[in-house]
């Protein structure tokens, strides 16, 4: 993996970092308090206050963090708290484009409010190719827009005609992705077992109608504009997160003991 | 055919069209475009739906109504309406391409509609979104997906017939009434002013120049057209568009500014390459212009910063492709050798490790591109085989790709996904397999892949079955390997693949059956109980070219120390009243040549008393004497004058022989010809 960007100086990366080097340098260490796995050979690197030592030895600007901070903000489109954060932090903004950053706000409320057709509105707006060019995104939204319809009227189910009704949107709007790809088609079908449900939110695809769906919907939007405009699609925070799990795994597959990070966002260690 | 094909506007929808033609204020027909461009965008069923209600000429109608007056918002939502349409249909709407170019003439200050105006231009050039390839693609990211460019290169099997021929002169009075019969790159070029506005406008934003250097991209459909935007200095404008997004791109990552990271330079970066990738394809006049081309400011080549681009670790996929195809572009067309160190070094490693990278599983359309480039690049261009071939780190992988795809791709992959790989892949290997022994060898050992293709022969997949036996053809080019790797199935194989109806099939089996006619071939028994005289014999007057030229080739493979009676038969069938014909009539020299030297295999010292008389000795000696009055090439003359003097020494046998050793190699029959219709030096991969 290569980082673009600065060096991982934050806390849980770092660790991350000191592990793999600490693993490579010194994988005969006799000073581990773990014992052995009976049958396989374990390698030792360090105890978690040596290695809490050469956390603190790395070097972290403030300057870093602060870039890490607001381009995460504004990546997930969060145009108060970074512009607040940069007022705080005496940050300049002059080089970030707020107002498609306030675009993507509202489009990711309107998700997460369920007003579908507004989102869509918008999207077609901002990024008028995007939908025609992603027949997934587009399923996605016009999926939620199915279900939310469903959902509002979900109490008078006992009235057959309002199933046709989904059945007809379904048949209408969706049935187009479900022919293309067979995993539109699964989610589509997964989407209408929710009818034969008596209570759909207890069902094992209730999690469709959860408020959590829409925010992932949101997401999915949210990075697709980002990659509409030429930007990058996640954060570098997000980037790092990863970056951190990617390398613990690695050390883990070559059965290498270290203080594992095992809360990333506490930044909790705990000897593996 | 999808389910929606035949359907038409529900109620509520066609209430909503109704709004379109309604006459209104502005703001509710800003209201009703709006919501008919939310419904098609994104929907392939409404933007048929609404095709067929006539709703795509209902939006050209207002485009037309709206134009003159300054109603930039509506303009806007209608244009990037019909851009959606036209991204799957654009009949009946060509004459949007001049409104549009109008538009943009206007010199109208909004930038987005300027934008909007050339977004929708481009949809016009793009493969539309109901082609079965694209259907099923994610353009999640727009650039490392495969744009559907309709681009000469990409050798794409779906381009609309118009682009492939050449242009009819129209003049301008009937240029109006009979639009819709041209496609929309007719359109362009019969007017030149339209590129000029586009070249003009590249200075209008980043997006805007990412619009039309992919519609420029998109115009370069043969080799006219592309010295068409030549002459119209497109290349020092890309260039400077180049450098410009190179050094920015430079910067950004230099800069300690808070910014967002920004790809569009990536993105202009790599689609300026598949320009100039574009301009060159196939085109020795332009590829050695751009050869040629300096920067002004930097005082570097062209070629100098391209290669810049491929010496660079962490780049991007997308721009070290194009970067690559650049120089095999440049290869290909003569303008560097293959060993040039761009090609052989830096092309080459480049495309291998792309082709082999495991990081990109998700742009599939990549892989094929990479191995399709790979194939041409390779193809006739031996001294690379061994280069391409080092570390087995490429023949690895095309193994994996041939014998469990799905390894390497998603589980949702869609299966024309994963046929076109296994098909690049195996003609990738033909294409490593037909020249060097020792390739060849490696090849043809490798477990499994023989039966692999076999039984991709059989495959309902054409794709798969010309790859297939487009290996057989590149094995089939070794003594040894027609002693040992051919065998009964694969004769059998090629005994229906030469009776095939698809005549891409009949061509390539007939490319192979002309070699393993051969005497030392252990199919050759087989072939001949198959039937295989007879239907040669019958396609010396098919009307396809090759199929002919391939005949008589494998005629005189077959004559080559054939025993007497298989040259009577032969004879029999031809005729000789035929065979004089032919000699006297033929101009087709490629097939003149091979007849002649049939008839020399036929009549080696051996035969030569049991056959001459058959022809009349004296009469064949003077229609060949005629012959060798005309003005043929060296290479006929010289096989009639061996075959004159094979003649001469049989009636006079005093006269010592011409030794088969001291012949001009191309007059022998041999597995390595020069010919195009075997292309020892290039094999049929298209």
């Amino acid at each position: 993996m290569h980082a673009h960007f600065a060096q991982p100086h934050q806390a849980a990366a770092a660790a991350a970092v000191a592990a793999a080097a600490m693993a490579v340098s010194n994988t005969s260490s006799t000073s581990s308090t773990s014992e052995a796995h009976a049958l396989t050979p374990v390698h030792h690197t360090a105890t978690k206050t040596e290695w809490m030592e050469a956390i603190e030895q790395q070097r972290l600007e403030r300057s870093t963090l602060n870039r890490l901070i607001i381009n995460y903000l504004v990546t997930e489109g969060f145009k108060e708290a970074a512009e607040k954060f940069a007022e705080e932090a005496g940050i300049s903004l002059n080089n970030i484009d707020l107002t498609s950053l306030d675009e993507r706000l509202r489009i990711r409320e309107a998700i997460e409010t369920g007003r579908i057709q507004d989102a869509i509105s918008l999207i077609n707006t901002k990024a008028p190719e995007l939908l025609d060019q992603n027949r997934q995104l587009a399923f996605h939204l016009k999926q939620k827009k199915g279900l939310l319809f469903q959902q509002q009227h979900l109490i008078e189910l006992i009235r057959s005609n309002l199933i046709d009704e989904a059945l007809t949107y379904a048949q209408i709007h969706l049935a187009e992705f479900a022919e293309e790809e067979i995993k539109m088609r699964q989610e589509l079908e997964k989407t209408m077992a929710l009818l034969v449900f008596d209570k759909p939110l207890e069902s094992p695809y209730g999690y469709l109608m959860q408020i959590s769906h829409r925010q992932q919907v949101a997401n999915e939007i949210n990075s697709a504009l980002l990659i509409y405009q030429n930007d990058e699609s996640e954060s570098d925070l997000s980037m790092l997160v990863r970056m951190a799990t990617y390398m613990q795994e690695k050390l883990d597959n070559k059965q290498l003991r270290y203080p594992k990070l095992v809360d990333i966002a506490g930044g909790k260690l705990e000897d593996s | 055919m999808p389910s929606y094909d035949d359907d038409l506007p529900t109620q509520d929808e066609e209430i909503l069209l109704k709004k379109l033609v309604e006459n209104g204020e502005a703001e509710q027909r800003i209201r009703a475009v709006s919501e008919i461009k939310n419904l098609v965008i994104g929907s392939k069923r409404c933007k048929a739906a609404f095709f067929r209600a006539g709703t795509a000429e209902t939006l050209y109608n207002l485009l037309k109504e709206f134009s003159s007056l300054n109603h930039t918002e509506l303009l806007v939502e209608i244009i990037d309406c019909i851009s959606s349409f036209v991204k799957t249909n654009n009949k009946t709407i060509l004459g949007c391409i001049q409104h549009l170019f109008a538009l943009l003439t206007l010199g109208i200050e909004s930038a987005d509609l300027c934008e909007s105006c050339l977004r929708c231009l481009r949809s016009f050039f793009l493969p539309k979104l109901s082609t079965k390839i694209f259907s099923k693609v994610d353009y999640s990211n727009p650039f490392l997906t495969p744009i559907p460019f309709v681009l000469l290169c990409d050798q794409d099997t779906h381009k609309p017939p118009s682009l492939i021929t050449q242009p009819q002169k129209i003049s301008s009075a009937t240029q109006l009434s009979s639009i819709e019969q041209y496609s929309p790159f007719d359109i362009v070029f019969e007017n030149p002013q339209l590129l000029d506005i586009l070249i003009r406008l590249l200075s209008l934003s980043k997006s805007a120049q990412l619009s039309i250097v992919e519609i420029l991209c998109c115009l370069c459909v043969n080799n006219e057209r592309q010295q068409q935007l030549v002459d119209k200095n497109i290349i020092p404008a890309i260039m400077h568009i180049l450098v410009e997004n190179i050094h920015d791109k430079q910067q950004n990552n230099h800069t300690n500014r808070i910014t967002q990271a920004s790809l569009t330079d990536e993105y202009i970066v790599g689609v300026c390459l598949k320009l100039f990738c574009s301009l060159c394809y196939e085109n020795p006049c332009v590829a050695q212009q751009l050869h040629g081309t300096i920067h002004t400011e930097t005082n570097q080549t062209l070629c100098e910063i391209i290669s810049s681009l491929l010496n660079k670790i962490h780049r991007p996929v997308v721009i070290s492709y194009y970067a690559a195809k650049f120089f095999v572009n440049l290869c290909k067309t003569k303008v560097l050798s293959a060993d040039h160190p761009s090609v052989s070094l830096e092309s080459l490693t480049t495309l291998v490790h792309l082709s082999t990278k495991s990081t990109i599983n998700k742009c599939v359309y990549l892989y094929i591109e990479c191995l399709d480039t790979l194939i041409y690049l390779l193809n006739g261009n031996s001294a690379l085989h061994h280069t391409a071939m080092y570390t087995e780190q490429l023949l690895s992988k095309l193994f994996i790709y041939i014998f469990t795809p799905t390894k390497i791709l998603d589980e949702h992959a869609d299966e024309s996904s994963v046929v076109q790989l296994r098909s690049s892949s195996l003609t990738l290997l033909a294409v490593l397999s037909s020249h060097h022994e020792d390739i060849k060898k490696r090849i043809a050992e490798q477990e499994n892949l023989i039966s692999t293709a076999i039984d991709c022969c059989r495959s309902p997949h054409l794709s798969l079955q010309l790859a297939a036996l487009c290996l057989f053809h590149g094995l089939s080019r070794s003594v040894h390997q027609l002693r040992t790797t051919f065998n009964d199935t694969i004769c059998d194989i090629l005994l229906d693949a030469i009776k095939s109806s698809d005549l891409s099939v009949v061509k390539i089996s007939s490319c192979v059956i002309s070699n393993i006619v051969l005497e030392f071939s252990t199919c050759r028994t087989r072939l001949l109980s198959g039937g295989i005289l007879e239907i040669l014999l019958n396609f010396l007057t098919h009307t396809d070219h090759d199929l002919c030229i391939n005949s008589i080739w494998a005629l005189r493979n077959l004559s080559y120390l054939s025993v007497l009676q298989i040259k009577q038969d032969i004879i029999n069938g031809l005729t000789i009243d035929r065979i004089y014909s032919l000699l006297d009539q033929c101009t087709d020299e490629q097939f003149l040549l091979c007849l002649l030297s049939l008839l020399r295999n036929l009549f080696d010292e051996k035969d030569t008393d049991a056959l001459l008389p058959l022809f009349n000795a004296t009469k064949l000696l003077t229609t060949l004497q005629q012959l060798l009055e005309k003005n043929h090439p060296e290479g006929i003359h010289r096989e009639i004058t061996t075959l004159i003097d094979h003649l001469n020494s049989s009636n006079n046998p005093s006269q010592q022989r011409v030794s088969s050793e001291s012949m001009n190699s191309t007059c022998r029959t041999s597995l390595f010809p020069e010919y195009v219709c075997d292309e020892m030096d290039q094999l049929d991969c298209s």
